[in-house]
């Protein structure tokens, strides 16, 4: 079913919606970032923004997020924290919708993670199809987009005065019927546009990664220890690449605490905060060895995780939806495209020696 | 079976589902094993411990007993413990007693090397004060798979918790197992831990108990005893009572470097790699296969280990390609 | 939640960020992709500089020593108590210790407070001395070289030439600059006695013995330039420097080869660009390339801490007054006078760090300030700092941790960490950023500017200001080239300070040049021991510290190892990650020894962080006479393996 929404009704559709809504904008200096709440008028609409800085998953998997408090006086008494407040993400690309469903099956997979699965829940995706992709931006090469044939719960499609709304789950099918004024059917030659979009926005990417290549190369241990090295120089340990990647799950645990300054009473909370496998002391164990003790086995990690088959049969996908956003963070040049195409070429830009 | 569950009955019955499949092969699985720890709580909520006893065992190491609120736990040999002291933060430990005495008992018990923060702080709480734990985690060791086989317990000094878990464990059921070996090595003899246990295991007719130390001191010279790294114990174990390889299940805890020379003495004496049973130590904080840190290959120390075969150690190093042990 | 634009307050890059705030405070940062500093990206401290804000291991109150013993007293209690005490001492006997980590308001608070509330010129910071070369340099180059040069402007180069810049990771965004040169094409010429991660991108890699630079350096100019002394044999060159004639004729053919070229150094590399000598070698190397045809010529001298440029510039300098103007300068103290409403200021220069722990040590300097904890790092033998403070008579710390520092201290006021401060910094272009309030003070921590003005008041000299925008525009007025400088138009070059020196050195280029004097290596001795900044600077350890991230990555470094490459390691029979014996002619010690490949053979490196614990097997530190700064002597050593 297809159905219709007026630009000039968008405001009054986002307003309408319950709980709390987050949106991109557009800060002074030109970055994009997700804000909760923001004025109407100020919310990114479709071709007027690339991507957000920080993926809008940071919302349900914040960088740091506190998991309990405490009070320790006697026993300790544990304050879990509130039940989250319903969260609609309008504008969030088709990269990060496939990234959220991929961390919606990590973290209920085995054991649920309640913090990140009870905001999960209560989270309901309106995407905004891309046009315009930017020019980091390689999702079709790992099924991450432009335009999403499922996961979102909304999709929004850009006709120019108006959207074709696709709805893409339960969830979103009850949002468009509680709200059926906004809307209205589709005229059926629409569809037909869409699937012409789609294919000429494929036309317009800029970079390509190519990931089949990648995967075979590692899982038949293809890649000289040499290229590796090579590689491995130009990381710099920043973090970044996991910090911004969508599909990067790894946290640290933290406990804090302080005495209460009226009565003594020590209060405190455990938070965990963003991890990264490029970190020495990620993997470091308590008794001083480390299994990954140097910068090329933590690098070859993070690419093996990504990319290599055996991963991808547990995680079902490579670790990656082809949002383009470790290519700004990387400070040597050694993001996910320029890695998969040196595994390709087995040749390293830049490398002068030996 | 589901409905009635309630608000997180869904959840629940996913973890079920899990440990039914974990555990299905071996037989061992059963709702009744896992108690409602879980149930309904908050992932990283841990349930609060009083601590009933604290036993010195070395001077850097001590054993916590613990009486967790709302009544003990069912769990396997292997599996392990978060431990949390507020404030400070939490660590992973082997539970080193058996379910046979928690069930006796309702107490569990770890025991704890202090080398750090979070077991810097545990050594400075006494009886009485209260810890968080989130327990049982990890897959355990493969009794069944030991069933009716003989057994051969190798420990290296800390190494020694998880299995003492096992041997009490199948002491107690003794009948189910066949001969039991059991080989512990330490640096010195005040480095041991479980110092009464291990003199009851020498005592015992139904066990057999070698124990060398690295290092000996005065009173281990003057009893006579065994001085040598602990894979010095196989050619007396070879004429004392040798392995029948097929029919042997090997259990090695130990620092990494003793597990290797533990596992070539084992497969020179042609142990199958499927019979011989270790643990793998990572960097571990979440215990539930979501922080990340304790993933080796493609699998995450925490809920598809502590516990692997040498069979699936060698898969996971080749998959990959980087060392495991 | 609620972003908030701010700028990292770790390094010398100053990249901009935006902080992330919810109900439980900061919850974490975004790099700002707009910006010209870092376009994005944040290196391992950057992305963990709010995590201090959760750290709730501070001092919260003012503690004082009242009859003996440590307590938290009451805020106006301990000015009063403060301000009767400095009352005591005469000006020349009161030193001020500033911190390369407060903002330049604080800097500026801090050599105003100095100058006209005490009336000292004893104030400095601790890694001032570092900066001097460099400031000769600026002085003596003159016109048509731009420097500080923009990050940038890297990019622009067809040639980069790195002298002694070690690790990528020291100096996060110059490394990304050139790594991003060298894929799309740009040459790298590396002169790095390290077998860094450079050096497999370098176009050609040099690395000279330690300390040989400023020769090699003197030798390319007499390449380009036969009018050059160089009081040296090609063959006495290459084996002073261990470098053939051949690989420096490469090497001058190289930069002649170039038409846009870009030098980038490290100031506090100890073996390279921190002598004075080097500077000088390479100002006059530039030179030479500037008249055999380079056209454009920039330089960017890399500064560890975030606000070492600022804390200069201004006047937290026992010779400077704000805007890099010598307190000889009548022009400036006058213009100071009137606007400070006070009637003269001291003339003589003051003492540096260095020189007033000394004066410490023999009684001429009774009262001291210190803000931050800068010393901990710069004066890394502790055993010696902790002497020196006990002799202090009145020694007020404005410090947010507790460490040796305000162990000692008489007062102590809790010091507004980054992330509750507002204010600027100057990063290593010269760029001035904004750093905002991004998070409620603490207890009753305060900047360190406010603290100063308190303290005057209780002296009775009524200094206040409403907001730190207040100090800025006093700041503007009293140095009028700094005038029309916008901090938040970043992308601008409105924010860019650039100054010529006039007045300062000499400008007299040091025509003898000699070869460096090395302990001969034997085979009881077969290493050459050398004290080395080899990790990333931490800037204030203790910020570092108290971030839970970076304490467990800073952690792995805290047992004292030395560094050998993996061939000499074995060769030694030594083993990575093992316990080690380290023995000196002056003694011995027990190590780790960790193999690091960038280490050429025949060098140990111990990291200067340990210097401390193995001051016995180094020797004295000595002072360097021209700068002031800490200069550490190569010894020889020889390494076995232990149990
Ligand atoms: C499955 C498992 C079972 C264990 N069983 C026992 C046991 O029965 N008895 C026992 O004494 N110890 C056991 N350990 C080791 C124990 O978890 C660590 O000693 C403990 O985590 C150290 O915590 P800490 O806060 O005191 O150390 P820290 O101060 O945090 O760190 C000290 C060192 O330990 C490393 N480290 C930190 N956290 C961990 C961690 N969670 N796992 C491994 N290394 C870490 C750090 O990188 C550092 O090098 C076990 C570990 C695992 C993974
Ligand atoms: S972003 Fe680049 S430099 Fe930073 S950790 Fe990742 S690979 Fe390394
Ligand atoms: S430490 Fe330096 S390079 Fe790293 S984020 Fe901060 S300012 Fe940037
Ligand atoms: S400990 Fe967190 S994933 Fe295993």
């Amino acid at each position: 079913m297809a159905l219709l929404l007026r630009k000039e009704r968008l405001d009054d559709f986002l307003q309408s919606l319950d709980g709390q809504l987050a949106a991109p904008v557009r800060l002074e200096h030109g970055e994009v970032h997700f804000a909760i709440n923001p004025p109407v008028e100020q919310i990114l609409q479709d071709s007027d923004y690339v991507n957000s800085t920080i993926s809008p998953v940071a919302l349900l998997f914040p960088q740091t997020e506190v998991l309990f408090k405490f009070k320790l006086n006697g026993k300790p008494q544990i304050e879990l924290p509130k039940e989250p407040k319903p969260l609609i993400i309008f504008g969030i690309r088709s990269c990060d919708v496939a990234a959220m469903r991929y961390l919606e099956m990590f973290f209920s997979r085995k054991f649920i993670d309640t913090p990140f699965v009870e905001r999960a829940e209560k989270t309901t995706l309106i995407s905004v199809a891309c046009q315009r992709p930017g020019r980091n931006c390689f999702c079709p090469c790992c099924a991450g987009g432009p335009f999403l044939e499922e996961g979102h719960d909304l999709q929004l499609v850009d006709f120019g005065d108006a959207f074709l709304v696709e709805v893409g789950s339960e969830k979103g099918m009850r949002l468009i019927y509680a709200r059926g004024q906004f809307f209205e059917p589709a005229p059926y030659e629409l569809n037909e546009q869409r699937n012409k979009l789609a294919e000429e926005t494929l036309q317009k990417f800029e970079i390509a990664s190519h990931m089949g290549t990648g995967v075979r190369k590692l899982t038949s241990r293809a890649v000289s220890d040499e290229l590796w090295r090579m590689m491995a120089a130009r990381c710099i340990e920043c973090g970044g690449c996991a910090f911004v990647c969508p599909l990067c799950t790894c946290f640290d645990v933290v406990d804090h605490s302080l005495p209460c300054s009226s009565n003594g009473v020590i209060c405190g909370w455990r938070e965990r905060c963003w991890d990264c496998c490029q970190f020495a002391g990620y993997s470091m164990e308590a008794a001083g060895v480390n299994p990954r003790p140097d910068k090329v086995s933590r690098f070859k990690r993070r690419f093996y995780h990504k990319l290599s088959y055996f991963y991808m049969e547990m995680d079902g996908r490579v670790g990656c939806v082809g949002c383009g956003r470790c290519i700004q963070v990387c400070f040597g040049v050694v993001d996910m495209p320029a890695v998969v195409n040196t595994l390709r070429e087995e040749k390293l830009l830049g490398a002068r020696l030996r | 079976m589901e409905q009635g569950l309630g608000e997180f009955g869904e959840r629940r019955a996913i973890v079920l589902a899990y440990v039914n499949c974990m555990w299905g092969e071996c037989g061992m699985a059963s709702q009744e094993f896992f108690q409602p720890l879980w149930n309904g709580r908050n992932l990283y909520e841990p349930v609060l411990a009083r601590i009933v006893e604290v036993a010195d065992e070395t001077p850097d190491v001590k054993t916590f007993t613990l009486e967790l609120d709302g009544g003990a736990i069912d769990y396997l040999p292997g599996q392990f413990a978060e431990v949390s002291v507020f404030g400070v933060g939490e660590a992973p430990f082997g539970i080193s007693s058996s379910p046979t005495w928690t069930k006796r008992t309702g107490y569990i018990q770890v025991t704890v090397r202090a080398i750090g923060r979070v077991t810097n702080a545990l050594h400075r709480l006494k009886v009485g004060d209260y810890v968080g734990v989130r327990a049982p985690l990890g897959n355990g060791f493969p009794v069944e798979h030991a069933e009716g086989k003989r057994v051969i317990i190798v420990g290296g000094g800390i190494g020694l918790p998880p299995l003492r878990s096992l041997l009490n464990y199948m002491l107690d059921n003794r009948e189910r197992f066949g001969k039991i070996t059991v080989l512990y090595g330490a640096r010195t003899p005040a480095d041991r831990v479980y110092k009464g246990e291990l003199e009851e295991w020498e005592r015992r007719e139904d066990l057999e108990y070698l124990d060398t130390v690295d290092i000996a001191d005065e009173e281990w010279q003057r009893l006579g005893k065994r001085v040598g790294v602990v894979t010095t114990l196989f050619p007396i174990l070879d004429e004392q009572s040798p392995i029948d390889p097929p029919n042997t299940v090997a259990f090695v805890c130990g620092p990494p470097i003793m597990i290797h020379f533990v596992i070539i003495e084992l497969e020179k004496r042609n142990v199958p790699d499927e019979n011989i049973i270790s643990t793998l130590e990572r960097h571990m904080k979440c215990g539930v296969g979501k922080c990340g840190h304790c993933a080796i290959g493609h699998k995450y120390v925490c809920t598809d280990g502590p516990v692997f075969s040498w069979a699936e150690m060698k898969e996971l190093e080749w998959m990959c390609a980087e060392p495991a042990v | 939640m609620v972003s908030m634009r701010t700028t990292c307050g770790f390094c010398g890059c100053g990249c901009g960020l935006y902080t992330v705030s919810d109900d439980n405070g900061v919850i974490g940062v975004i790099p700002s992709d707009a910006d010209p500093v870092n376009e994005g990206r944040l290196c391992i401290r950057g992305w963990h500089v709010y995590q201090p804000l959760r750290n709730m291991d501070r001092i919260f109150r003012p503690v004082a020593v009242l009859n003996g013993s440590k307590r938290d007293v009451d805020y106006t209690d301990a000015l009063s108590r403060v301000a009767e005490g400095l009352k005591k001492f005469p000006p020349n006997q009161i030193g001020i210790i500033g911190s390369a980590t407060s903002t330049n308001e604080d800097a500026y608070l801090i050599a105003k407070f100095g100058r006209a509330v005490i009336g000292t010129n004893h104030i400095d910071f601790p890694g001032r001395s570092r900066l001097m070369p460099t400031l000769m340099m600026l002085r003596l180059l003159g016109e048509g070289v731009s420097m500080p040069c923009t990050f940038a402007d890297l990019m622009d180069a067809d040639l980069l030439l790195c002298i002694g810049i070690g690790d990528p990771n020291r100096y996060p965004q110059a490394s990304a600059r050139i790594f991003k040169a060298v894929v799309e094409g740009g040459h790298l010429l590396l002169i790095d006695t390290w077998h860094s991660d450079f050096a497999p991108y370098a176009s050609l890699h040099i690395s000279p013995k330690p300390f040989s630079g400023a020769l090699l350096l003197r030798a390319l100019a007499g390449i380009l330039d036969s009018t050059i002394k160089v009081p040296f044999a090609d063959e006495q060159i290459s084996s002073i420097t261990g470098v053939s004639s051949e690989q420096l004729r490469a090497a001058a053919d190289l930069l002649l080869s170039s038409k846009r070229l870009a030098a980038v150094y490290d100031t506090a590399s100890l073996m390279h660009m921190c002598s004075p000598q080097c500077v000088y070698e390479l100002a006059r190397l530039i030179k030479v390339l500037r008249e055999r045809g380079v056209e454009w010529c920039g330089i960017l001298p890399m500064v560890e801490r975030c606000n070492s440029n600022g804390a200069l510039r201004m006047g937290v300098a026992p010779m400077l007054l704000p805007g890099l103007k010598s307190v000889t300068d009548n022009e400036t103290a006058q213009k100071a006078c009137s606007l400070w409403g006070i009637d003269s200021l001291p003339q003589d220069v003051g003492m540096g760090v260095a020189q007033m722990l000394s004066a410490i040590e023999n009684g001429e300097l009774k009262a001291l300030i210190i803000v931050g904890d800068d010393l901990l790092t710069d004066v890394p033998d502790e055993q010696r700092l902790k002497k020196v403070l006990s002799k202090v008579e009145l020694l007020i710390a404005i410090s947010a941790y507790r460490s040796l520092l305000t162990e000692a201290a008489h007062f102590v006021f809790p010091r507004a960490i980054w992330g509750e401060a507002m204010g600027t910094f100057v990063n290593m272009e010269g760029r001035m950023r904004c750093l905002e309030k991004v998070a409620e003070r603490l207890g009753e921590a305060r900047q360190e500017w406010q603290v100063l003005c308190d303290i005057a008041t209780a002296m009775g000299i009524k200094l206040s200001y409403s907001c730190s925008d207040e100090v800025l525009d006093e700041l503007k007025r009293l140095v009028p080239e700094y005038a029309s400088i916008e901090p938040d138009k970043i992308s601008n070059s409105a924010c860019l300070i650039r100054e010529r020196l006039s007045h300062l050195f000499d400008g007299v280029m040091h025509e003898e040049i000699a070869a460096p004097e090395l302990p001969l290596v034997s085979d009881e001795f077969p290493l050459l021991l050398l004290v080395e900044r080899y990790y990333l600077p931490w800037h204030a350890d203790t910020l570092a510290l108290h971030s839970s991230t970076l304490w467990r990555e800073f952690r792995l470094r805290f047992t004292p190892h030395v560094f050998v490459n993996s061939v000499q390691g074995h060769s030694l029979g030594l083993r990575d990650g093992m316990p080690a014996l380290l023995k000196t002619p002056q003694g011995s010690a027990r190590v780790t020894s960790v193999f690091n490949e960038a280490v050429p053979t025949g060098i140990a490196i111990l990291p200067e962080m340990f210097f401390a614990q193995l001051r016995g097997v180094v020797g004295q530190e000595k002072f360097d006479e021209l700068t002031g700064t800490i200069v550490y002597p190569a010894t020889v050593a020889a390494m076995e393996r232990t149990r």
